[in-house]
């Protein structure tokens, strides 16, 4: 009796405590944004998803072209799981599911985009899509200058 | 014959009532907790389409009849709505972390229900809610000496000139031009959406925070630590006995400035819930009733209406 009422007492706490464990160790060897996944490390570091680029490099006409997924509306799922938890496995998963979607090339943005109905006619073969990779935020306190740093980078085999 | 009480009357008994606490009856006060908990479950488990069509299918009964309210089959069903996209998918969608406290209070108050004696429900909700509070804290503590920019001041020269919600408090605190703020964001929304990663940007105003900076990161370790040494620590100990102080500070400090709603709503539903006593509304319970009830005015942007009038 005294011994399941300990075990219903310290439940949710040991709850708490596997997920702040799991936090810790994805974001050393799996790139999660430490501000997710339950480890209650909200402001203590700059990175977080929310300040993260997500996106793939494609070539087209001898020109690498980054695509960035924030502006394509129809892939903000990819877009927002990409960023959470950028590991080795989930970008490879992300990339291929990219490379089921139409592309193209966009001669006045001088961009690739998602095909839509009305937009250029350019195809841009899923071949061609190179690499699929994750940056974050570098904050230099010295200059007070931001930039992006590559968090992790994929390649299409 | 009736009482009469006229204002003079209630001011000269107040001090003494909250010293000793309001009276309230302790199923009364069981279902009072529910319901504030239901009340943050109507208004904020809406993440995706089915919670925010089911959600209010199950809350509203719970919170209009009050044998639903009580009834622990309500709670495991509110159980697996929360767990399934708060803990087991929440590397998949964007789950903060106060999320992840709404499914460790749910599944708090279903063990309850499920394996606690009627009358023990509430001092074990109580206990509860003390180590939630605790250990969420203590993670948050350590977490600020994971985080090197925390400590040496950087995060806060950065949070306070980027993010828009702490551009009152930047102006105000550093007399930094806020249009030189409103610039950072707009460069930041650049950098985010760019498809140039050789972009960058000088940050305005962040050379004016470096010791300011300094003061938040300090006292925010040091307000956490104390909170969660005396939330974690048995009730015995003297430390245990401050730990209603040490809450109040950090809300009263916190959320005037980070305008972060959930996650204070959650914090003041399980404040008051720990401040309670058998039979009894403490002072400190009543601070954090009233954080819960006027909590949506955080949202009145304070210091620019008091930058706008001086």
């Amino acid at each position: 009796m005294k011994y399941k009422k300990t075990i219903i007492r310290y439940f949710v706490p040991f709850i708490m405590l596997f997920f702040f464990v799991r936090n810790i160790i994805l974001v050393e060897t799996h790139n999660l944004d430490s501000w997710m996944g339950g480890g209650m490390r909200m402001f203590g570091k700059i990175d977080k998803m929310l300040y993260r680029v997500s996106g793939f490099t494609v070539e087209h006409n001898d020109k690498i072209y980054f695509v960035n997924l924030r502006n394509i509306k129809e892939l903000e799922d990819l877009y927002v799981e990409s960023k959470i938890l950028p590991s080795e496995s989930r970008l490879k998963g992300v990339l291929e599911d990219i490379k089921s979607y139409n592309w193209c090339y966009n001669e006045d943005m001088d961009a690739v985009i998602i095909k839509s109905d009305n937009t250029c006619s350019m195809q841009v073969n899923s071949e061609n899509i190179k690499s699929m990779q994750v940056y974050k935020i570098q904050y230099d306190n010295e200059n007070n200058s931001i930039k992006l740093e590559l968090i992790n980078d994929v390649e299409n085999l | 014959m009736l009482k009469t009480y006229n204002m003079k009357s209630i001011l000269g008994v107040l001090p003494s009532k909250l010293k000793e606490g309001f009276s309230i009856n302790e199923n009364d006060l069981l279902l009072l907790i529910l319901k504030m908990i239901l009340i943050i479950l109507l208004v904020l488990m809406n993440d995706n389409t089915v919670l925010a069509i089911l959600i209010p299918v199950i809350v509203i009964p719970g919170l209009l009849f009050n044998k639903i309210a009580s009834s622990k089959y309500f709670w495991l069903l509110l159980t697996l709505f929360s767990i399934t996209p708060y803990l087991v998918l929440d590397l998949v969608g964007y789950v903060p972390n106060h999320k992840h406290i709404f499914a460790y209070v749910i599944l708090a108050i279903t063990l309850m229900l499920f394996f606690s004696e009627k009358k023990e429900i509430l001092n074990n909700l109580r206990i509860q809610a003390k180590y939630i509070i605790g250990l969420c804290f203590l993670f948050a503590f350590i977490g600020k000496f994971l985080a090197p920019e925390f400590v040496n001041g950087s995060f806060f020269e950065f949070t306070n000139t980027i993010d828009p919600r702490f551009f009152g408090f930047t102006s105000f605190i550093a007399d930094v031009d806020p249009l030189m703020l409103k610039e950072n964001e707009i460069n930041m929304q650049n950098l985010l959406s760019t498809n140039n990663t050789q972009f960058f940007f000088n940050v305005n105003g962040a050379e004016d925070l470096s010791t300011i900076g300094l003061i938040i990161s300090y006292w925010t370790i040091f307000i956490e630590g104390m909170i969660a040494i005396s939330f974690c620590l048995p009730s015995g100990f003297l430390l245990s006995k401050y730990r209603n102080i040490f809450l109040i500070a950090f809300i009263l400090t916190t959320y005037p400035i980070a305008t972060v709603y959930g996650f204070a709503i959650i914090l003041a539903a399980l404040g008051f819930i720990q401040a309670t006593k058998t039979n009894k509304l403490t002072k400190y319970s009543i601070f954090y009733l009233l954080v819960f009830v006027l909590l949506p005015l955080i949202k009145i942007p304070f210091i620019r209406v008091l930058n706008s009038i001086f």
